[in-house]
C-alpha cells in the first residue's frame, strides 16, 4: 500500500513537472527556472514607460512566484546609479531604454554577458550585443508628430519628409530634443549624417535649427507637447505619438513617417554585473525575449515594434501606417564610435549654439 | 585676564555636563558623516580624476562654456527676485494674520488655507498648474482669453511658481517672530504719538530685520537649489541646478558636474556668510519673560482695506492654481475633453501601486519629522545659548545642506555610501535601505528647522534660562522645561514642516531610491514628465490631502497645547 502510494506520488510529481515545463510560456530551460526560483527575488530598473514596466514585472512574478520589485528611471539615471555603485548594484536587471547607455555600460564593464537561449528568436544580429551583454526587446521608429488643428488654423500642410522641415513656413513651429541631453536627438544627428553624408548632414541640421522653437531636455518632450498645442511639429519616436493619441486622447495628433526613409532605436535589456539574484536575472532575459513579456507592451501603452519572430506585432501601430521594415539601414557601429564627435561638429557648426542650447 | 577666566569657567561648566557633551559629540559625528563627508567626496571629484590626478581643468572647462555662465546669471536673477517677492508676500500675510483685524471669519480662514497650501504640495505641482492654466493650451489663456501663443516657459514662469511655492515658508517664519514681539513696545511708541507706519518702520521692522534676512536667505537659496520647477517650466531657460543634473544624466560628465556644484556651493556659502556676520549683530531680545498680553488688532480702514485686497488677490491666484490639480485629475484629457472621470484615480490604485507608494512615503516621513524637529531645536539651542569651540562648525555644517541642490547631494550619497565610507565597506549596509532615505530627509529639512529655531530662540532673553540654571537645573532640565516650552510653536511647526518637506521631497532622493521603496513624489515626477497630467494630478491630489490633513492637525494641537494662543484666547473669552 505504502509502496503504491509512493509510486503514485512520484508519478504525480513527474507529471506535474512535465506539465510545468510544457506550460512554461517563456520556454526557458527547466534548471534555470529552478535556480531562479531558489533566488526567490528580482530587482528591476526600467527605462521604458512605467505602465509597461509594471505589467511585465507583475507577469513575471505571477509566472514564477519570484518576488519582483521595480523602479522606473531614465537611462541616464540608471547608468549613473549603476556606475556609482561600482559592482555592487542595487538592481539585478535593466529593462527598456535605448541602446546607447547600454553600450556605455558594457564598455565600462557594468553588464554581465549571458548567452540567452531565446536569442534564437531575434529577428537579426543587430538586435543584440555581440558578447551577449544586452538583448533587444523592441524597436521604435523616428518620425514627426503634428498638431493637425494648429496646422489647419494656420493653413499649412503637414511636412512629408526631412527636407520639408526646412521650409520657411514652419519657422518657429518645430520642436526637437537637445543634442546634448537626449538620446533621441543624438539619433537624429546620426541619421542625418548617415543619410546625407557628414558635411551635408550637418548643413541640414544648421538649416533646420532656423526653424526650431524649442530644444527639449528629454527625447519624448516634443511628443508630449503636440497634443496640447504647445508644439506644432515635433520630431521624435512615433510610438510616443501613438500613446498620446490612444491613451491620452489627443486625437488631433497626426503621425508622419518621412517619405524617403527614417531610422530607429532599439530598446534593450541586460543583467548588471554583480547582480544579487543572478539566476532570476538570467530567467528575466529569457522572459524578456519571449512573447509572454513583450506582447504586454501594446496592452500597456507601449506601441513599439517587437524584435522576436514568435511575437505578434502591435496592430495599432500598423493601423497608423507604421512599418517595422520601412526603415533605412542604420549603422549602429558608426553611431557607437562617433556620436560624441558628431555632436561636437554640430554644435560648432551652429556657432556653439545660441540661447536654446543652454545645456552644453 | 577676566575674559580668559570667563572662558575657562565656561569650559569647565561644559565639561561637567555629560548630557551636553554627549549631545555635542553625537551631533558632530552625525553632521560630519552625513553632510560633510558626501560633500567632501564631491569636492574631491571636482579637482581630481583617476586619469588626470589633481587638476583644475574641470573648473576651467565649465567656465569656458557660455551656457554655464548664463546659467549662473540666470540662477542669481531668479533667486534674488524670488527671495525678494517671497519675503514681501510672506511678511504681508503674517502681518495681516497677527496684527490686522480681518473683516470676516471666512476671510481669516481663507488666508490661512491659502498660505498653507503651497507648503503642503510637492514643488512641481505648481509648475503643472501654471502650464495647465496659462500655457499655450491653458484654460485661461486659450479658452478664456483666446491667446494662442502665451509662453509660460522661462524666467517669469520659474519666478512666479517659485514665489508661490516658497512664500509660505517665509510666512510661517514671520508669524512665529511677530507673535513673539511684545505688543507693549509698539504700544509705547504709539502712545508717544508715532503713526502706524512710524511704529512699523521704527519698532516692528528693526525687530524683524534678522528674520527678514533669514527669510530672504532661505528663499534665495531654496530657489537656487530648486530643481523640479525649472526642470518642468524652465523650457530652455537653464538654472544651475538643472545644468548640473543634465551634466550628470545627459552628458555623463561627473567631474564637470561636481565642479559646477562647487561653484553653486560657493555662491550659497557667500550668501550665508553675509547673513551670519552682517545681520546677526543687529539682533535684539524682545521676549523678556514678563507676562505678555494680547495685541490690540488694527481696525483702521485705511490699513485693513489695502492689505486685505492685496492678500485676497494673492490668495485667489494661489487657490486658482490649486483648484487646477484635482480637476486635472478628474478630466479625461486636459484642454480637450472635459468629461469627468474617476479613471485616473482608479489607475493610481489598481495599476500603479498607489497604496504602497503612499504607505512608504508616509512612514519614512513620519520617522524623519520628529527626529528633524528635535535635532534642529537642539542645534539652535546650542548655537544661540551656548559657548563652545565647535559651535561655529555645528551651525555652518547644519546649514550647508541647504546650499546643496538635492541631485548633487544624492550623487554625493551614492558615491559616499554605495561602497561604504571611503569604499571600505563600513556602513555599506545603510545604502539602499529606508534608513538612508530618512537621513536624507533629515539633512534636507534640518536647515529650515534650525533657521526658524534660531530666530525664535534669539528672541528669548538669556536671563530666563540663567535663573533656572542658578536654581540648580541641569542642561537637559533647562532645555526641556524652560526653553522647549517657550519655543513650542516653533518646534511644532518645525515638526510639520519637516514632515511635509520629506513627503514632498524629490530631487535628493530620485537617484537614491531603490525599487524596494516606492515614493509618491517619484511617481508624480514620472507621470508629469511624460505628460500624463491626469495621473500626476491624481497622485498629487491625494498627496496634498495627506499633507494638508497633517498641517490641520498641527494647528489643532498648537491651538490646544501651544503657548501663545492660550494667552490670547483666555483674555478674549
Amino acid at each position: 500500500m505504502k509502496k503504491l502510494f509512493a509510486v503514485l506520488l512520484a508519478l504525480a510529481m513527474l507529471l506535474a513537472c512535465a506539465a510545468a515545463f510544457a506550460e512554461d510560456p517563456v520556454g526557458a530551460p527547466a534548471d534555470l527556472i529552478e535556480a531562479a526560483k531558489a533566488d526567490g527575488e528580482l530587482v528591476v530598473y526600467g527605462s521604458c514607460e512605467e505602465e509597461y514596466l509594471a505589467a511585465v514585472c507583475e507577469n513575471f512574478e505571477k509566472l514564477y512566484g519570484i518576488k519582483v520589485t521595480y523602479q522606473r528611471l531614465s537611462t541616464g539615471e540608471v547608468y549613473n546609479k549603476i556606475e556609482e555603485e561600482a559592482g555592487n548594484p542595487s538592481g539585478d536587471v535593466w529593462f527598456g531604454g535605448t541602446t546607447d547607455p547600454y553600450n556605455m555600460a558594457a564598455a565600462a564593464g557594468l553588464l554581465l554577458p549571458y548567452d540567452a537561449a531565446n536569442a534564437s528568436h531575434l529577428l537579426g544580429d543587430a538586435y543584440k550585443d555581440a558578447d551577449g551583454q544586452w538583448y533587444g526587446i523592441y524597436k521604435g521608429i523616428l518620425g514627426f508628430m503634428v498638431n493637425t488643428e494648429e496646422l489647419e488654423r494656420m493653413g499649412l500642410a503637414a511636412p512629408a519628409d526631412w527636407k520639408d522641415l526646412l521650409k520657411e513656413e514652419y519657422k518657429g513651429l518645430i520642436w526637437l530634443s537637445n543634442y546634448n541631453t537626449a538620446g533621441t536627438a543624438k539619433l537624429v544627428i546620426n541619421t542625418m549624417i548617415q543619410k546625407y553624408g557628414h558635411d551635408e548632414g550637418i548643413q541640414y541640421l544648421v538649416d533646420l535649427d532656423k526653424n526650431i522653437q524649442v530644444y527639449t531636455k528629454s527625447g519624448s518632450g516634443p511628443s508630449k507637447n503636440v497634443g496640447t498645442g504647445e508644439c506644432v511639429i515635433g520630431i521624435g519616436f512615433l510610438h510616443d505619438g501613438i500613446y498620446q493619441i490612444v491613451d491620452n486622447g489627443y486625437d488631433n495628433i497626426g503621425l508622419v513617417i518621412p517619405s524617403t526613409g527614417t531610422s530607429y532605436e532599439i530598446g534593450a535589456t541586460a543583467i548588471f554585473k554583480g547582480a544579487k539574484h543572478e539566476n532570476a536575472a538570467k530567467l528575466w532575459i529569457e522572459y524578456a525575449l519571449s512573447p509572454a513579456c513583450v506582447e504586454l507592451g501594446v496592452k500597456n501603452g507601449s506601441y513599439q515594434f517587437l524584435v522576436i519572430d514568435n511575437a505578434q506585432q502591435p496592430a495599432v501601430a500598423t493601423e497608423f501606417g507604421l512599418d517595422p521594415e520601412n526603415v533605412m539601414k542604420y549603422d549602429f557601429e558608426d553611431a557607437k564610435q562617433n556620436t560624441a564627435k558628431y555632436i561636437e561638429d554640430v554644435m560648432n557648426a551652429l556657432g556653439g549654439g545660441d540661447d536654446r542650447f543652454k545645456t552644453e | 585676564m577676566a575674559r580668559g577666566q570667563s572662558a575657562s569657567l565656561d569650559r569647565k561648566k561644559l565639561f561637567s555636563d555629560p548630557v551636553m557633551m554627549g549631545t555635542i559629540v553625537l551631533l558632530i559625528v552625525f553632521l560630519t558623516v552625513f553632510i560633510l563627508y558626501p560633500l567632501a567626496v564631491l569636492l574631491v571629484d571636482s579637482v581630481y580624476s583617476d586619469g588626470k590626478g589633481l587638476t583644475f581643468e574641470f573648473f576651467a572647462a565649465s567656465f569656458q562654456k557660455a551656457s554655464f555662465r548664463t546659467a549662473i546669471s540666470n540662477t542669481l536673477k531668479v533667486g534674488a527676485l524670488v527671495g525678494f517677492l517671497s519675503t514681501a508676500i510672506g511678511l504681508l500675510f503674517a502681518y495681516v494674520e497677527v496684527y490686522v483685524k480681518v473683516k470676516t471669519r471666512f476671510m481669516a480662514g481663507l488666508f490661512k488655507v491659502v498660505s498653507m497650501l503651497p507648503v503642503v504640495s510637492p514643488p512641481f505641482v505648481l509648475s503643472l498648474s501654471m502650464i495647465m492654466l496659462f500655457g499655450k493650451a491653458g484654460i485661461i489663456t486659450r479658452h478664456l482669453l483666446g491667446i494662442y501663443d502665451n509662453n509660460v516657459y522661462g524666467f517669469w514662469g520659474i519666478t512666479i511658481v517659485q514665489t508661490m511655492t516658497f512664500f509660505p515658508v517665509c510666512y510661517m517664519m514671520f508669524r512665529g517672530l511677530l507673535k513673539n514681539i511684545d505688543p507693549s513696545m509698539e504700544e509705547a511708541s504709539r502712545d508717544m504719538g508715532a503713526t502706524r507706519m512710524g511704529v512699523f518702520r521704527t519698532v516692528t521692522l528693526p525687530l524683524l530685520l534678522p528674520g527678514i534676512g533669514n527669510a530672504f536667505l532661505v528663499t534665495f537659496i531654496e530657489s537656487i537649489a530648486d530643481f523640479a520647477n525649472p526642470m518642468i517650466i524652465g523650457g530652455s531657460y537653464d538654472t544651475l541646478a538643472t545644468t548640473i543634473y543634465l551634466q550628470i544624466t545627459g552628458a555623463y560628465d561627473k567631474n564637470g558636474a561636481c565642479a559646477m556644484a562647487v561653484v553653486l556651493l560657493l555662491i550659497t556659502m557667500i550668501m550665508f556668510l553675509v547673513q551670519k556676520f552682517y545681520l546677526e549683530r543687529k539682533t535684539a531680545a524682545t521676549l523678556t519673560g514678563k507676562a505678555s498680553r494680547a495685541r490690540m488688532l488694527i481696525e483702521d480702514k485705511s490699513v485693513t482695506l489695502p492689505l486685505t485686497i492685496l492678500c485676497s488677490a494673492v490668495a485667489l491666484f494661489v487657490i486658482l492654481m490649486y483648484i487646477c490639480v484635482p480637476f486635472g485629475a478628474l478630466f479625461r484629457t486636459w484642454g480637450r475633453d472635459f468629461t469627468l472621470t474617476f479613471r485616473w484615480f482608479e489607475q493610481v490604485f489598481t495599476k500603479y501601486k498607489g497604496l504602497k507608494a503612499f504607505k512608504d512615503s508616509f512612514i519614512l516621513s513620519l520617522i524623519a519629522a520628529p527626529i528633524t524637529a528635535l535635532l534642529s531645536m537642539i542645534i539652535s539651542y546650542l548655537v544661540v545659548k551656548k559657548k563652545f569651540r565647535l559651535k561655529g562648525f555645528i551651525e555652518v555644517v547644519s546649514m550647508l545642506a541647504m546650499a546643496v541642490p538635492g541631485t548633487v547631494l544624492g550623487i554625493g550619497y551614492i558615491r559616499g555610501f554605495a561602497g561604504g565610507i571611503f569604499r571600505t565597506g563600513f556602513l555599506q549596509g545603510l545604502y539602499g535601505t529606508g534608513a538612508i532615505l530618512v537621513i536624507v530627509f533629515i539633512v534636507r529639512s534640518l536647515p529650515t528647522g534650525t533657521r526658524s529655531g534660531i530666530s525664535a530662540l534669539r528672541q528669548i532673553d538669556k536671563s530666563i534660562e540663567e535663573s533656572a540654571y542658578d536654581m540648580g537645573a541641569g542642561s537637559l532640565k533647562v532645555f526641556t522645561s524652560v526653553t522647549l516650552p517657550l519655543i513650542k510653536d516653533s518646534f511644532l511647526s518645525g515638526l510639520v514642516t519637516a514632515f511635509v518637506r520629506s513627503i514632498t521631497a524629490i530631487s535628493a532622493i530620485i537617484l537614491l531610491v531603490t525599487p524596494g521603496y516606492l515614493l509618491i513624489t517619484v511617481q508624480i515626477n514620472e507621470f508629469a514628465e511624460k505628460g500624463s497630467f491626469g495621473i500626476a494630478c491624481a497622485f498629487a491630489t491625494i498627496l496634498i490631502l495627506i499633507t494638508y490633513g497633517s498641517v490641520l492637525l498641527m494647528n489643532f494641537i498648537i491651538k490646544h497645547f501651544g503657548t501663545s494662543r492660550k494667552v490670547k484666547e483666555v483674555e478674549q473669552a
